[in-house]
C-alpha cells in the first residue's frame, strides 16, 4: 500500500537524519566505540517496549542507512513514532547522566532545530538555543573519553541493579497475590517506580496501582489479540482463579460462553473506542457460568492499542431478578384462570337466565364481565412488565423514523378520531436498540398524547430529537390536559392512574413499562408539564449499546 | 357428516363446563369426551378400566390438552402419547392459559400439533373452537384409523 510505505519512508528518513546528527555530535567527542555504546545502551533500556529498535544496525560510522526503514516494516505508525522518539529521549537522558546537563541541552537544541528543518510543522526550537558544541580541542580528548567510559560502566551497573530490583518486585507481587490475607502495605511499590527523581510520576503510578488493586470490580487489560496482559485480584476471583498471575497470557476468549461474540465486540470497540455496560456470559475456571457487566476502553499502552476492561459480577442480581420476573409471570397466568369463569358464567347468566333477572341483576352481570375484562388487561400489563427483562431482545440498528411510521400506522384510528397533527423532526438518527422495545416506548407515549387531549383545541403532537454527547434525547410533546407536578413520580408507578376509567380508559401500566424499558437500556425518562397546557415526555438512548 | 370426536383433558370443572357450552354454541357436529387427568387420559386411550370398549371410549380425532394438570403434568402426558406408536399420529392441540415461551416451545418440541391460548372472553373462546372445528373437520385430512 503506497500510503503505508509513504509514512514509513518519511518516519525512517526523519529519525535516520536525527540519529545521524546525534552520532556526528558525539563521535568526535567520545570516539566511535563509546558513541556506539551510548546508542546500544539506550536501545537496550527500551528493548522490551520497542523490540523493533533492536533491528537497527550501527557501524563505527553511525547508523547503517536503510536499517531503520527495514526495522519498521510491518509495525504500526503510532507505535513506530513513539519508539523512535523514545530512543532519542533515552540517548539524551544518557548523555545528561554521563556528560552533564549542558551537553545534553545542546544536543537537544540541535535535534529540535534539525527536526524543524525537516518537518516545519513540528514545534520550532527555542530561539535562544545555545550554540552547538564545537569539536573539542585536542586538549583533554582522552581524559573526557576516559570519564565517559567510567560513567557508562557505572550506568550499566545501575541498569543491571534496577533490572534485578524490578524482577524482585514482580516476584514479591506474585507472592502477595498468592496470600490473599495480606493487603498492599505502604512499602509495596508498583514495579518500575521508586526513582526519587521521578517522584511525581511514581506518585501517579502508585495511585493508579492502588486503584487497580483496591477496585471491588475486576480490572483486566488485554491486547487486541485477546491475550491477557494484566489483571487484578478481583478479576481473578470473579473467574475462579487464586491469583492474577494465573490469568496472564491466557486468551480472554477462553472465558466467553459464546467466543464468536469477541469478534463483533472488537469490531465495535475499534470504531467507538469505548463500550459501556456490556452484558456478557462467561465460563469460569471452575466451569461456572456467570454474568458480568463490562465497560471497556481502547487505550494506548506502551505504544500498542490495548483493551482496558472493568468487570462486575452480576450473576446473583440477575438470578434474583429472574426469580421475581418468573413469579410475576406465573402469577399473571394463574390469576387469569378464575377470570375466565367470572366472565363466562356472568355471560351465561345473562344469556340463559336474563329473563328471570331484573334490570339491576342484568346490570350486575354486565359489570362482572366488564371488570373481569379489565382485570385481564391489568394482568396483561403485569405480564408485559415482567417480560421486559425476561425475553432477550437483541439490540440492532434501528431507524427511528421507520419505527415512528409503524407506530403512527398502528394508531391511525386514534389519530383520525382526534384529528391530531403529528410533526417529526427533519432528521432522525439510527439507534442501537431492540426494535420491539423502541416501538413500545413510542407507541405508549404517542397513545397517551392522543388520549389525554384537551377538548377546546386541535390536538398537536411534536416528536423531537436532540443529540447529546453520549445520548440521544427524544421528546414527545403534546398540547393536552397536562399533569400537575406533584404527580410526576406517581404516573410511572404501576397501575397508578390520575383519572377514572370512565373518563380515560387504561390500566396504568403503560408508563411503568416504558420507564422499565428505557432504564434497562441505559437511559433515563422524565416529564415536564403545565396543567391545562400540555406535557413533554422525554427519554434518552445511549449512543453506544446500553446496559443489558 | 360424521361427528368430530374430541377428547378434552382438563381438570378444572368450570373450564369443562365452559368448554362444553362453547362447543354447543358452535355449528359443528361433535362428540366431546372429557377426562380429568393424565392417568385417566391414558386409560381412555388404552381402553382400560371404565373405558373398556369403543362405546365408552371412541377413538379421538383430536385431543384438547390443558397443560396444568394434577400429578402427571400436561407436558409429560403429551410426551408419552406422542411416543406411543398407536397414538402419536392423533393431533394434539394444547389449550391452556400459559403463553410462557418455555411452555410453548416445550409443547411443540414434544410434538404438539397446535398451541392455543384460552381467551378470557367467552364469545372469543367460542370463536376459537369454531375455527378449530372447521379446520380439523373440514379443512385437513385426518389420519385414517389404524
Amino acid at each position: 500500500m503506497p500510503d503505508e510505505q509513504a509514512w514509513q519512508t518519511r518516519t525512517a528518513d526523519m529519525f535516520g537524519q536525527l540519529y545521524t546528527a546525534v552520532w556526528q555530535q558525539l563521535a568526535p567527542l567520545l570516539g566511535a566505540d563509546l558513541s556506539l555504546e551510548v546508542f546500544t545502551l539506550s536501545t537496550a533500556a527500551i528493548r522490551d517496549a520497542y523490540p523493533f529498535l533492536d533491528r537497527l544496525v550501527w557501524q563505527p560510522y553511525g547508523l547503517v542507512p536503510g536499517s531503520l526503514l527495514s526495522a519498521v516494516a510491518g509495525e504500526e505508525q503510532a507505535y513506530v513514532t513513539a519508539g523512535c522518539e523514545r530512543l532519542l529521549h533515552e540517548i539524551q537522558q544518557l548523555v545528561q547522566t554521563c556528560g552533564g546537563a549542558v551537553l545534553a541541552q545542546r544536543l537537544q537544541a540541535m535535534t529540535e532545530r534539525l527536526r524543524h528543518g525537516i518537518d516545519p510543522a513540528s514545534e520550532p526550537s527555542p530561539a535562544a538555543a545555545p550554540e552547538l558544541v564545537a569539536p573539542p580541542a585536542a586538549r583533554g580528548g582522552a581524559e573526557i573519553q576516559s570519564i565517559w567510559r567510567q560513567s557508562l560502566r557505572l550506568y550499566r551497573q545501575v541498569q543491571a541493579q534496577q533490572a534485578a530490583l524490578q524482577q524482585a518486585r514482580a516476584e514479591l507481587a506474585t507472592l502477595r497475590h498468592a496470600t490473599p490475607i495480606s493487603s498492599p502495605g505502604a512499602s509495596d511499590l508498583p514495579p518500575s517506580c521508586g526513582d526519587p527523581a521521578d517522584d511525581g510520576l511514581a506518585r501517579s503510578e502508585r495511585f493508579y496501582y492502588d486503584l487497580f488493586e483496591l477496585s471491588p470490580d475486576g480490572v483486566v487489560m488485554t491486547n487486541t489479540d485477546g491475550d491477557i496482559l494484566q489483571a487484578n485480584l478481583q478479576c481473578a476471583e470473579i473467574l475462579d482463579f487464586d491469583t492474577p498471575a494465573e490469568l496472564i497470557g491466557r486468551k480472554v476468549s477462553e472465558f466467553y460462553v459464546q467466543p464468536e461474540r469477541r469478534d463483533s465486540f472488537l469490531a465495535r470497540i475499534s470504531q467507538q473506542q469505548r463500550i459501556e455496560g456490556q452484558r456478557q456470559e462467561l465460563r469460569t475456571n471452575r466451569g461456572r457460568t456467570i454474568i458480568v457487566m463490562a465497560s471497556s476502553r481502547l487505550i494506548d499502552y506502551e505504544g500498542r492499542p490495548c483493551l482496558l476492561s472493568v468487570l462486575r459480577d452480576v450473576t446473583e442480581r440477575a438470578r434474583l431478578r429472574q426469580e421475581m420476573e418468573d413469579f410475576a409471570y406465573s402469577a399473571s397466568h394463574d390469576l387469569q384462570a378464575p377470570l375466565r369463569t367470572f366472565e363466562g358464567y356472568a355471560r351465561w347468566l345473562l344469556e340463559d337466565y336474563g329473563d328471570v333477572l331484573d334490570e339491576v341483576g342484568r346490570q350486575l352481570c354486565e359489570e362482572i364481565i366488564d371488570d373481569a375484562l379489565h382485570m385481564k388487561k391489568l394482568l396483561d400489563g403485569l405480564l408485559e412488565y415482567s417480560r421486559i427483562g425476561r425475553l432477550h431482545t437483541e439490540a440492532v440498528a434501528v431507524d427511528v423514523l421507520q419505527v415512528l411510521e409503524w407506530v403512527q400506522h398502528d394508531l391511525q384510528i386514534e389519530i383520525a378520531d382526534t384529528g391530531a397533527r403529528i410533526t417529526l423532526p427533519e432528521t432522525l438518527p439510527t439507534v442501537f436498540y431492540p426494535e420491539v422495545r423502541l416501538t413500545q416506548i413510542f407507541s405508549n407515549l404517542l397513545s397517551n398524547a392522543l388520549k389525554f387531549t384537551a377538548a377546546n383545541r386541535p390536538v398537536e403532537i411534536a416528536i423531537g430529537c436532540e443529540i447529546l454527547p453520549r445520548h440521544y434525547r427524544f421528546t414527545v410533546r403534546d398540547n393536552g390536559i397536562g399533569i400537575a407536578p406533584e404527580h410526576y413520580t406517581r404516573i410511572f408507578e404501576i397501575f397508578k392512574r390520575l383519572h377514572t376509567r370512565e373518563d380515560y380508559p387504561g390500566t396504568g401500566a403503560g408508563l411503568t413499562i416504558v420507564k422499565k424499558i428505557v432504564e434497562s437500556h441505559g437511559g433515563h425518562i422524565g416529564v415536564e408539564s403545565t396543567l391545562g397546557e400540555g406535557t413533554i415526555f422525554w427519554f434518552t438512548i445511549p449512543k453506544t449499546e446500553g446496559a443489558l | 357428516v360424521s361427528p368430530l370426536t374430541v377428547l378434552l383433558i382438563e381438570d378444572n370443572t368450570r373450564d369443562i363446563r365452559l368448554t362444553q357450552r362453547a362447543f354447543k354454541q358452535t355449528e359443528m357436529t361433535h362428540d366431546l369426551r372429557v377426562v380429568r387427568d393424565g392417568d385417566e387420559a391414558l386409560a381412555y386411550l388404552h381402553r382400560e378400566g371404565a373405558y373398556g370398549d369403543a362405546q365408552s371410549a371412541p377413538r379421538p380425532d383430536v385431543i384438547l390438552l390443558d397443560l396444568n394438570l394434577p400429578r402427571m403434568g400436561g407436558h409429560e402426558l403429551l410426551r408419552r402419547v406422542k411416543q406411543d406408536p398407536r397414538f402419536k399420529h392423533v393431533p394434539i392441540i394444547v389449550l391452556t392459559t400459559s403463553g410462557r415461551p418455555d411452555d410453548v416451545l416445550q409443547a411443540y418440541d414434544a410434538g404438539a400439533n397446535a398451541y392455543l391460548l384460552k381467551p378470557v372472553e367467552f364469545t372469543r373462546f367460542t370463536e376459537v373452537l369454531e375455527q378449530l372445528g372447521k379446520f380439523w373437520l373440514e379443512t385437513v385430512q385426518l389420519p385414517p384409523e389404524v
